[in-house]
Formats: C-alpha cells, structure tokens, sequence
C-alpha cells in the first residue's frame, strides 16, 4: 500500500470517531504543550543568566574574602553562658550565641581582613590580569559654599528624603580605566588616573540633598566636596554598625576637601555590568579613583588590609586554579562561575522535574493512544480480514495502525507546540513586566527561547510516543487470524 | 492444465481429546477454465476447503498446489502474494466495508497492489460496468440492494483479473431472482473471463445450473463428483 493510501485509510479511521479522536489528541496537545513550555523557559532563563552574568568577562572574575576567624574578639572560641539554668538550656543559648557571633555582641568573632602578605600574594598570582580591593568608606559629607552657590538646594517635597548637610556617604574607590563607569557619567567626567585626587558623585546622593533636577546636579561639577571621616567607621562594619544614617559621635581621624568631577547613575535597562562590581557599587553613593581610596583607607588607624579582594583571570582556563590556590591559602573565594554553575544546575534540576512531570502527562496520553488504538483494532476486526483476505500482508495492516498513531501524535504535537508557543509569546510578556516591575527598570529579554530545534523536537518526541504506544496494539492488528475476523461481528 | 491440485489433505482443528478433523484425505484436481461447484450442508467442511484453497489457513497435513504456489509449506507473506496475484474472493455475506463508494470498495485491492490513484479509479469505473454497476459507482453499501451489493463484491474480486475466483455461498443472502442475477453474472464473466471458479453451495440446483462439474463434501471427504455440463 502506499503512503498516501496509508493516510487516507488512517485519516478515515480517525474521522469515524471523532469525539474519541478529539479526546486521545487532547492528551498529546497538552503533554507537548507542557514540554515545550518548560524546555522554552528553561532555555529562556539559561539564555538570561548567559547574557547577564555569564559572561566571559566575568567568568574570570575571582573575589576573596579572609573570612571570620575562629576566635571572639576576647579570644574565647566557645561563648560562655552565665547563670543558673540546666545543662541542655545552658548548651542551646551556647550554640544560639555561636551561630549568631558573626552578627555582633555579645559574643562576636574576630573580623578578619586580608594582610599585607597575602594581598601582596595574590596580586602575584600568575595567571592574573588585575586585581582590585574592596575599598569603601564612611564619610560625613557637604557641600562647601561658593559666593552665590548654597550649601544645598531646597529640599523636594518627598518627606522620606534626608535634606540636612552634613549627610552619611558612602565612597567607593574604582579605576579610572573601566569598561562600564565612565558611559555613566551623566554630568562632567570619569577619572583621568588612579591617583587623581577628586569624587565622582551619584546622583542619588544629590537628590538627597535636595539637587533633584539635571541642570542642578550639572552645576555643582567644579564644586567643592567636604569630606569627615571619624574613627572606626570605614569597611562594613562602618556601614553595619557605624551609627545608621546620621553622623557619628566617634573623634574625627581625618577631614578634606574633594572637588566634584562628575556625576554618575546607576546602571539601568540591559545596560551591561559586573555582577561583582554591581554588589560592591550597590551602596555607593561617591566615587574616588582606587589609589587615592587607597591611600584614605590607610589613613585609618590599625585597619590592615582590605576586607576583600576582585581578582580577574587572564585565561577562563585558568580560574579554577586560581580558586583552589586561594582556598588552599585558608580564604574564602566566590566566583561569577561558582555562581552560575549552582544556578544552571539549579535550573537543570527543575527543568528535569518539570520535564519529568510533563513526560508523565504525555505516557498517560500515550495509554489514550493504546486505548483507542485496540479499540479501534476490535471494531474494524473485520476490515482487517478483508484486507488480509484481498493480500494484505501483516506489514500492510500494521502500517494502517501505525500511520493512524502517527497522525494523533503529529496532529497532536502540532496543536501541542503551537500551543506552547502562543502561551510562550504571552509568558514573555507578562514575565517581562513582572522583572520590570521588580527591578524598576527596562528589561527587553526573552524569559522564553523557541528555537527551531526545540518545536521540531516536541513534535518529534510526541511522534514517538504515540508511534511506541502504537507497538502493541498495531502487533494484536498484524496477527488476526483473517478466517476468524472475517467472522467477527 | 491442472489449475488446482490437492493430495491427501486433512484439516484439523483443536487438541488432544478436542481434535476435530474438518477434513480427512480430501484429493481435488481443477482444470484450467473450469467452473467446479462444492457442494456439502453445513458443517461438512466445504468452508474450510475455500479457507484453504484462498490461503487464509494451511492444512494440516497434504499438498496444496494452486498455479504453482505451494499452499500447505508457504509462509505469511507468500501467502499473501498468492492472495494478492492468484485469486479472487466472493463472500456470502458480501464484506463490503460501511460508508465506502462501490468505487473505493473496488479500488482496495488495487490500493493494496501500490496502484496509482486515477489507474484504480478507472479500472473500478470499468469493473463495476461489467457487472451492470456503472450508474451506481459512488452509492454506499447501505443505498444499494444485496443483489448489486454481491455484484460490487463480483467486482472486487474480478478487478485485478485473478485466474482463479472462489465464491463462498455466493447467493447465500439473496433472494431468488438476485441469486439468479448474481448466478448469471458469474457464468458469463467465468466464458467471457476464461478464468477458474471454484463454487461452495449447498443448493444442488445452483450448482447444476453454473457449474461445468460439481462435487459434493460430506465429513470432510469428497464422496461424489459429476461433469454438469
């Protein structure tokens, strides 16, 4: 017989019962639908941690921390829990206390910050194309009035914004030469060196001195920035424990006099960025080129070092080396890499459960197949005698049933993917107002892909699976013995 | 020539204590052009011999030789071959399929020969019209009577030309004046054919009217035959 004919016996089959056809296809249309729909969010969200973070610049980016000590700040390594109470309380205030002694007093382990040995260590590295401390710090700040310039604006009308000089800042020290700061700059300029001695301001920082509007902001570059650093405030633990928003009441260690270069924003839409950089930048509310940064945080008294460290590998190849160097050296690293391997892998996983889940709607569609197929296979007993009895070979009557499996699951896995697309296309829109509502900003990105490949692979694999669901029933088909069949009623 | 050729064949059904024998030792031989009638009431195993002689069962033991094709040793797909290249079937109950034109019902064995789609229409077109059909090529089963069902059923099994046609109680289900319609058309299309019938029945007269020789079948072994004509 050939194909065609095959088609039309096939398509005749299934257009006598329609309602039952409508039924066995329904299953496969929404197992495909499934699969497609998972497989394309998946793909999306990989797609997106791809674009946004796995870069291959970032990839290389290595950052190292010394990590807590093991030893509280009296040299205990063990709280000890006064009073009178039994052994067991006495022993659950002792681990509540060590679980939180990373968090404060009254039992707080030694901060630890990266010494002058091993910064010099890691600098040296091979394989290390830069490196980078994380230098931030406290400072109270104001503007410094000219003839005919206030030290602030008026005050907008939002209350929430602080409007008193001087306010609590944060600095940040960045190279001059980088890939991202600089397209920021949204008034004067980026720094010309590492050691140039002057603030690139945010424009978060101005608003909330009330310099709300751009012309505003623009007028204070050349202006003249007042700079208060107390004891004790720099790092994080200035920024966690230094006093909150207000100044401090700790002695002053140092004060100066910074002009502004320039204005910055923050990265917004699909600006590209360092996930790094963007975390360190995140509370940043000036800019100091990183040698003069790094010569103010030397300026505190018994700081040592600095409390983390970016290290950037020449060669991706070369990063777990880094790694495990740095981690043999007792410090703690994170990479970019680290990062999005725990991710995808985590997106592996669901996408496997998913895909699982989706794979058992289609095996029960599959048994609608079976079941429509054998009962297909009992009412046209006699048509298979005939067929046999006109020389219709085993191989003829299988095909009938075969191409019949076919049909239900290409119909099935078309409808299936198409379905999956549309909900795909209404995914993506609604996924992206939902990032755009989080993240307060653009987001043009596909949290769905639909290649080519991923539709012709729904198709193929529910086409399988009906084909698979068809082996029994289409055998049973194939064995009738045509004397009997052509007596059947 | 000898067209059909059975020696000492028996047919048994069933095991052990249950063996039934539907045919014990039958010898048969059917010339070339002959229109040979079996005849034999019901249950005396003449259904099993069409059975057998169409390929749809092997016997048990004995030899089976139709135009060359060795029944009782062929495998499935020689059997089918057979089915396919040597004859033709007519069925007392007609087996025409449900919905389906007297065209399409003509045009299944073609479809099954691989035959291109206008080749099978015309050549079921030209079937039917021998059998009187012409006018009637696109009616179902259910708009035709049982004597023009029987006659599209004729020309079913005609179309591919096979030299041997087998009719199973070919009048069976209809009443005098269509079994004698259906009669007439067989005879003429055997003369005008040249083909080898091979007729079950149990009506005598029949048999006496169409048949070129006659045999009758009783338990399973041929205890009779005559020349008719």
């Amino acid at each position: 017989m050939k194909f065609g004919d095959l088609l039309r016996e096939a398509s005749r089959a299934l257009r006598a019962s329609p309602s039952r056809t409508v039924l066995t296809a329904l299953g496969i249309i929404v197992g495909t639908m499934a699969l497609t729909l998972i497989l394309s969010l998946s793909l999306g969200l990989a797609r997106v941690i791809d674009d946004l973070v796995a870069s291959d610049e970032q990839l290389r980016h290595v950052v190292v921390m010394p990590g807590f000590g093991r030893q509280a700040s009296d040299g205990r390594s063990t709280p000890t829990v006064a009073g009178e109470m039994d052994d067991l309380k006495r022993q659950r205030l002792q681990r509540t206390l060590l679980k939180r002694s990373r968090g404060g007093p009254p039992f707080q382990m030694r901060s630890r910050v990266i010494d002058a040995d091993t910064e010099t260590w890691l600098r040296a590295m091979p394989g290390i194309e830069q490196s980078r401390a994380f230098l931030q710090e406290r400072f109270e700040v104001s503007l410094v009035p000219t003839g005919d310039a206030p030290a602030a604006a008026t005050a907008p009308d939002d209350p929430s914004a602080p409007k008193r000089p001087p306010m609590i800042g944060l600095t940040l020290g960045a190279p001059a030469e980088h890939p991202y700061y600089p397209g920021r700059v949204i008034a004067g300029r980026w720094f010309k060196s590492d050691d140039e001695k002057g603030v690139v301001v945010h424009e978060i920082l101005l608003w909330k001195m009330g310099l709300t509007s751009d012309d505003a902001q623009k007028a204070l570059v050349g202006r003249t920035v007042h700079f208060v650093a107390r004891k004790a405030a720099g790092g994080l633990a200035g920024m966690f424990f230094g006093g909150g928003a207000g100044p401090s009441n700790a002695p002053v260690a140092y004060e100066l006099d910074l002009p502004i270069l320039g204005v910055i924003r923050e990265r917004f839409g699909e600006e590209r960025a360092t996930v790094i950089e963007e975390a360190w930048a995140m509370q940043a509310d000036m800019f100091v080129a990183q040698g003069f940064a790094r010569e103010l945080w030397d300026k505190q008294p018994g700081r040592g070092g600095p409390q983390s460290m970016l290290l950037v590998a020449r060669d991706l190849a070369d990063v777990e080396r880094i790694e495990k160097e740095i981690q043999e050296r007792g410090l703690e690293v994170r990479t970019v890499r680290e990062a999005v391997e725990g991710l995808k892998k985590g997106l592996s996983i669901v996408t496997v459960v998913a895909s699982v889940l989706a794979g058992i709607a289609l095996f029960v569609s599959a048994l609608g197949i079976v079941n429509t197929l054998v009962m297909s296979v009992l009412e046209r007993t006699r048509e298979i005698g005939l067929l046999k009895a006109l020389g219709a070979t085993d191989g003829d009557v299988a095909s009938i049933f075969l191409v019949e499996a076919g049909l239900l699951g290409l119909g099935g896995g078309v409808l299936g993917a198409a379905l999956g697309f549309g909900l795909a296309l209404v995914g993506d829109v609604i996924g992206r107002r939902m990032v755009e509502e989080t993240f307060l900003m653009p987001f043009k990105g596909n949290l769905f892909q639909f290649p080519w490949w991923l539709a012709l692979g729904a198709l193929g694999f529910a086409l399988v699976t009906s084909l698979l669901a068809a082996v029994l029933p289409t055998l049973r088909a194939a064995r009738i013995d045509p004397v009997k069949a052509l007596r059947h009623e | 020539m000898s067209v059909i050729e059975l020696r000492d064949v028996q047919k048994l059904y069933g095991e052990g204590s249950a063996r039934v024998a539907a045919l014990r030792g039958v010898d048969l031989t059917v010339e070339e052009g002959e229109f040979l009638a079996i005849l034999g009431r019901s249950g005396s195993g003449k259904s099993t011999l069409l059975h057998l002689l169409a390929g749809l069962d092997r016997p048990t033991t004995g030899t089976m030789r139709v135009l060359g094709h060795d029944l009782a040793n062929a495998g499935p797909k020689e059997l089918a071959t057979y089915r396919r290249e040597a004859i033709g079937i007519v069925f007392q109950s007609f087996q025409l399929l449900p919905g389906r034109s007297a065209r399409d019902q003509v045009e299944l064995p073609l479809a099954l020969d691989g035959l291109p789609r206008a080749e099978r229409a015309k050549l079921a077109a030209a079937a039917l019209t021998e059998v009187g059909l012409g006018g009637r090529l696109d009616h179902t089963p259910a708009q035709l009577s049982g004597g023009e069902q029987q006659r599209v059923a004729v020309a079913r099994a005609l179309v591919r030309r096979p030299p041997v046609l087998l009719c199973d109680e070919p009048t069976g289900n209809l009443d005098s004046a269509n079994a004698d319609a259906v009669v007439e058309l067989l005879v003429r299309l055997q003369r005008e054919r040249r083909c080898t019938v091979v007729m079950i029945t149990h009506e005598p007269d029949l048999a006496e009217r169409a048949a070129s020789r006659s045999v009758r079948i009783e338990d399973g072994r041929i205890v009779e035959g005559r020349v008719v004509a």
